[in-house]
């Protein structure tokens, strides 16, 4: 037998003894599943973060697409310079809602949003109406009111238990019009910040501060969360006071109603009339909506949302900016108004489809 | 009299009608096809005869509105054949479902790998996968061995796998019927072509035990599948 | 020369067999995992040549309302709805595409019956990231699955 037959038999041999190395290898590491309760972590265990969600919260809208019919309604204008005081009846107003909220980061130790909005009221004044007519009014028939925004939300778990929350946006709100942009110097910015706990699967609630426009005018609010489901998941509460509160009835995870109210407000500068731009004016225009919400899945993530309620006016008083910059009045501030006017409260509805979030 | 004359006017549109249809689709289509094209127009036409419909009136107008109809019709029927598909019935018979214990509350799955032999499935030699049309399950089976029933299983599920395919489920039975020897879970309304298609396919069984158990469990399956398949 | 030539490419041949059959990279995700909030251990095993994953343990396994197993009370099939949610495939299709990434997969949340888009990618051998999403995977969320220990057979 020379070298190479010799070694062609050892290597032979060697073949059958490399699976039985194998098949031994194998049995060594056969699991026994029998038993799933006493595990534990192969290596690093789990850090606990607890999740933004609670059971039986409604989902998320990832991107929504609206729209949003208000009733007629009257204005009452004060007087503004050598204008006096006037009343103008509106028809319709309505206009288009888009929102998006895209998640840059989503995990469990931390989740970035980044959101777009656009909103529009478009106002019609109705036919033959005789008398006064002021800058507000015009801007109202001629152009409408606007606003477009941008921001992030910021969801970060501290531990299974403890979360923060950050929120901020800048928004361009005016009666400017599409292909003739206000410039980006009249941005209002907005932000929020709470602290929660998340109690229990069910229930979440948290406290904060927010600088926000929800009021019409610039302000500094406390802010309350508070989100739970009872242990049938047929009732629970959204609530961020103040700028919304709904209880929740939940007929199926893919069907819900709600009832409660949102506070809607921005600042909206009266800007594309050339003659009045110089005169840094905004309207301080904020609503509750106390309203019915139905909510379904009409084919898997693709939901729909149909409100209907009451719009009530808290402010849409004008203010005069000076310098042009904003100012913090707060409730119990003395700073004299534009004009301090009134606006009737008509029924409304807002329908829209939505990509909800996983 | 009038009559008569209209029967035979209709007569000749039938014939011109049957002519139109014929000549042109011999060559094309196989026998059945055009035999169900020729007895669908001749059966028309023999209701017609028995004077059902109202030709007293307006008569010419009414004999191109049934000529054009039965050419209508006609041409639909020679649409639907045109891909001369057949129905099949392929059973899968003595599938092993095999539990190895031990066995937990809830779902336990035992699979079944299965080798499709198209070829023998159509009766067709050398069939293809886009030969396979359509498949549904039309009947379910699961047996348990002599002397055992289906108690300790509250549920079952069945389901089919496949490489290129998602897992789909196929029929279902919830809850079974105590002391039940025999099940019929009911077949779902899936189009399961994509499956046959595929060759390889592994049959699952889903059984929702009501209490953990070391004993395996084992039973029998026999599944009837309906396919329409293009010669 | 040529029967030892013979004999090397055979012998490595078997060995290289052996080595892939023991260590194809795609089933390293068999095992059981447990999703980061820790409510559920899910056992992922193979079907044909694809992964699935099952809830092998919930940490809460019976429904405080009625004080029986949890079931799957939110499946769109009606007729599964009073299934028991221990045991479910709530992970389905998985294929491995390389780069420690098994994808064209789907996830079921028992919590609101939905089913999602899914990608598993593995960080360790002890982590998997998995995402769920819909349509695209922007529009989703990634939670990390920690591998748990299972004895080995007596």
């Amino acid at each position: 037998m020379n070298y190479a037959s010799r070694l062609l038999f050892v290597l032979l041999l060697s073949m059958p003894l490399s699976h039985a190395f194998a098949q031994t290898d194998s049995t060594a590491t056969e699991e026994d599943y029998g038993e799933y309760d006493n595990l534990s972590f192969a290596g690093d265990g789990n850090k606990n973060y607890c999740s933004n969600k609670i059971e039986g919260l409604s989902p998320s809208k990832l991107i929504s697409l609206g729209y949003d019919f208000q009733g007629p309604q009257t204005l009452s204008a004060d007087s503004f310079g050598a204008v006096s005081p006037y009343e103008r009846a509106f028809g319709l107003a309505h206009g288009l809602r888009f929102a998006a909220n895209v998640p840059v980061i989503s995990r469990n130790s931390i989740i970035v949003q980044m959101s777009a909005n656009y909103l529009e009221t478009r106002y019609q004044e109705k036919a033959n109406q005789t008398g006064t007519n002021g800058i507000l009014a015009q801007a109202l028939t001629n152009n409408g009111l606007r606003s477009m925004g941008l921001g992030t939300t910021i969801f970060k778990p501290l531990d299974g238990k403890k979360f923060l929350l950050f929120q901020g946006s800048a928004d361009l709100n005016g009666d400017w019009q599409w292909g003739d942009f206000m410039p980006l110097k009249y941005l209002k910015y907005s932000a929020a910040a709470v602290y929660g706990l998340r109690t229990s699967d069910r229930k979440q609630w948290g406290i904060g501060l927010s600088r926000t426009y929800r009021a019409g005018e610039l302000n500094y609010i406390p802010i309350l969360l508070f989100n739970s489901t009872n242990p049938s998941n047929t009732w629970g509460t959204e609530i961020l006071f103040p700028a919304r509160a709904h209880v929740r009835r939940t007929f199926s995870p893919r069907s819900m109603a709600f009832f409660g109210y949102e506070l809607e407000g921005q600042s909206y500068r009266l800007w594309f009339n050339p003659s009045t731009r110089g005169e840094d004016l905004e309207i301080r225009r904020s609503e509750i909506r106390l309203r019915f919400v139905y909510e379904r899945s009409l084919k898997d993530f693709i939901w729909m949302s149909l409100q209907v309620g009451y719009r009530i006016n808290y402010s849409y008083n004008v203010d005069r900016l000076p310098d042009g910059k904003d100012f913090y009045r707060g409730f119990f501030g003395t700073q004299p108004m534009a004009m301090e006017n009134k606006l009737t409260n008509p029924l409304y509805i807002n329908l829209s489809i939505n990509l909800v979030s996983p | 009299m009038i009559k008569c004359v209209f029967r035979v006017r209709f007569k000749k549109e039938a014939i011109g009608l049957h002519t139109f249809v014929w000549f042109p689709t011999t060559g094309l289509l196989n026998s059945s096809c055009i035999t169900t094209v020729f007895h669908f127009s001749f059966f028309i036409f023999t209701l017609l005869q028995a004077s059902h419909f109202p030709l007293t009136f307006g008569k010419t107008r009414n004999m191109k509105k049934i000529s054009f109809l039965l050419f209508a019709a006609s041409i639909l029927l020679f649409g639907a054949c045109k891909n001369d598909t057949k129905k099949i019935t392929y059973t899968l018979d003595n599938l092993q479902f095999n539990l190895e214990g031990p066995l937990f509350e809830g779902p336990n799955t035992a699979q079944v790998p299965i080798q499709l032999d198209l070829a023998k499935i159509t009766g067709i030699p050398q069939a293809t996968a886009n030969q396979i049309k359509s498949v549904k399950l039309v009947s379910c089976e699961i047996n348990a061995p002599e002397g055992q029933n289906f108690n300790p299983v509250s549920n079952v599920v069945l389901q089919l796998a496949a490489d290129k395919v998602d897992m789909t489920e196929i029929a279902l039975l919830n809850p079974i019927p105590q002391s039940s020897k025999s099940i019929a879970p009911q077949p779902k309304a899936n189009e399961l072509s994509t499956f046959f298609q595929q060759g390889n396919i592994i049959v699952l069984l889903d059984a929702t035990l009501l209490a953990d158990q070391e004993e395996s469990l084992s039973y029998t399956g026999k599944l009837s599948f309906e396919l329409e398949v293009t010669n | 020369m040529r029967r030892f030539l013979l004999a090397t490419f055979v012998f490595l041949a078997s060995f290289l067999l052996t080595a892939k059959s023991l260590n194809d990279p795609a089933d390293r995700l068999l095992g059981v995992w447990e999703p980061s909030n820790g409510r559920a251990r899910v056992k992922i095993e193979k079907i044909g040549t694809k992964y699935y994953g099952k809830i092998v343990w919930l940490k809460e396994p019976t429904d405080p309302e009625t004080g029986k197993p949890k079931l799957d009370k939110n499946n769109p099939d009606e007729s599964l709805r009073n299934a028991p949610l221990k045991g479910y495939r709530m992970l389905k299709d998985f294929t491995y595409k390389g780069d420690d990434e098994w994808t064209e997969g789907t996830i079921y949340d028992p919590n609101n019956g939905s089913t999602y888009s899914c990608i598993i990618k593995m960080k360790d051998a002890n982590t998997l990231e998995i995402r769920g999403y819909i349509g695209i995977a922007t529009f989703g969320r990634t939670d990390v699955w920690k591998r748990l220990q299972v004895p080995a057979k007596p």
